[in-house]
């Protein structure tokens, strides 16, 4: 009879109260780590297994019932975000079972809430038992794999995106991603070659194209380098045209000559002392 | 008499005020022992929405008090159950003087807070594990 109950215990284990299966099991076994943490604080040293399961599993559903609590009452208010009032009434609600200082007044305004301040009171003679180890921020992330493909550029699937029944640690599929960067090449150069062309009008803001591409990948930059060898001339004339309008000596100069144009109006116009002072000016030049 | 109890609390709406807004500024320093990121999931799942900390941690203080309150009446019964026993077997207790949650305990200090909780008699290989063989053949 022993032998037999001491089998059927990890049965027991593997098969939690009912709602455990249903919770996704990463967060009910937070929830346990920290109602664990709340009935040490309370003075137990010890609990047994199927207790904690089960204060856990009240844990969560008092959560889920404040907040559709509060959901509820936001919803009938016509907002989608709830607010402190909804939160307290919330709180009023859950705790009006065994009952707070204040219940009796129908009509309080949620400002002296008998809950509220019975949570005060609370958070002024408990000890702050911060939970046993800071978690990451977002503990449930749906996208994440999405994120993960984007910080590697090169480990992506078919469409850019990591498809949901492949798990999260296997590496990328190589042939499919090349065939991919192939097309993408051609497209780019065909962008570049449309973009040397429009350099010729802009030349600043193909110079920031340039850079662009340089950032996004290295490959595609190789790409355009091989590509160059065909519309060089296009391309000098580019050059030549960006130090003629871009490099700072000659546009110094022009401003000089600006200048000196200036100073001659002035030496004309001017009277004597003014014109004895640009002289200085331009011997000194 | 309600009168009064308008001039009352037109007067100290002020000071609620205050006194709630201090509470939530309060709230920006303390950690719950519930950590912001699991009552945000909870809360997410059920279709609360907020983007205020203050008020994620309002509901984890909450749900802390509510977890504490039970055990603490737990831990009374658990307290009242040791000393209720004779004296002789307490001497043996005392040597393990831990305290630990049990179900039985639990269900108790659960009941008055309208949750009704039954300890599994035993654990079955099969539903039909308990009867008696002649039920099991009818």
């Amino acid at each position: 009879m022993k032998s037999k109950s001491k089998r059927n215990r990890p049965l027991a284990a593997i098969h939690p109260p009912s709602t455990a299966s249903t919770e996704s099991d990463y967060a009910f076994t937070l929830t346990r780590i920290a109602v664990a943490q709340i009935c040490n604080s309370v003075g137990f040293a010890a609990a047994e297994a199927p207790a904690l399961e089960i204060l856990s599993d009240i844990a969560t559903r008092y959560l889920r019932s404040i907040a559709k609590s509060a959901a509820d009452s936001a919803n009938s208010a016509g907002r989608t975000q709830s607010n402190l009032v909804d939160t307290v009434a919330a709180a009023e609600e859950l705790s009006s079972v065994s009952g707070f200082p204040g219940a009796w007044r129908a009509t309080g305004s949620f400002l002296n809430s008998g809950a509220v301040k019975v949570l005060v009171n609370f958070l002024k003679y408990s000890e702050e038992i911060p939970f046993a180890k800071p978690l990451p921020r977002k503990i449930f992330p749906i996208g994440s794999g999405k994120g993960l493909t984007k910080v590697g550029s090169n480990n992506e699937y078919i469409g850019g995106e990591r498809k949901q029944h492949i798990p999260k640690w296997l590496p990328a599929m190589p042939l499919i991603e090349k065939e991919e960067e192939r097309g993408r090449k051609k497209g780019k150069e065909i962008w570049g070659f449309g973009g040397e062309n429009e350099e010729t009008e802009r030349e600043m803001a193909g110079e920031e194209n340039g850079k662009g591409r340089k950032g996004i990948e290295l490959p595609l930059k190789r790409g355009k380098v091989r590509f160059k060898i065909g519309s060089g001339g296009a391309l000098g004339r580019v050059c030549s045209r960006r130090r003629g309008g871009g490099i700072g000596k000659r546009v110094l100069c022009e401003n000089w000559i600006f200048d000196d144009e200036n100073q001659n109006k002035s030496l004309r116009s001017f009277q004597k002392g003014d014109i004895k002072y640009c002289k200085t000016e331009t011997t000194g030049t | 008499m309600n009168q009064s109890q308008g001039q009352q609390t037109g007067e100290g709406r002020h000071e609620d005020d205050a006194a709630l807004a201090d509470f939530l500024a309060s709230l920006m320093d303390y950690t719950p022992t519930i950590p912001d990121e699991l009552v945000e999931h909870y809360l997410g799942k059920s279709g609360f929405q907020c983007p205020d900390v203050r008020l994620i941690r309002l509901v984890a203080v909450a749900t802390q008090k509510f977890i504490a309150d039970v055990a603490t009446d737990a831990l009374q019964h658990c307290k009242a159950r040791q000393s209720a026993v004779v004296k002789d077997k307490r001497d043996k207790q005392q040597k393990d003087k831990r305290l630990t949650l049990t179900m039985d305990d639990l269900s108790k200090s659960l009941q008055e807070y309208g949750v009704n909780v039954k300890h599994q008699e035993y654990f079955a290989d099969s539903p039909s594990a308990g009867l008696d063989p002649a039920s099991r053949e009818e």
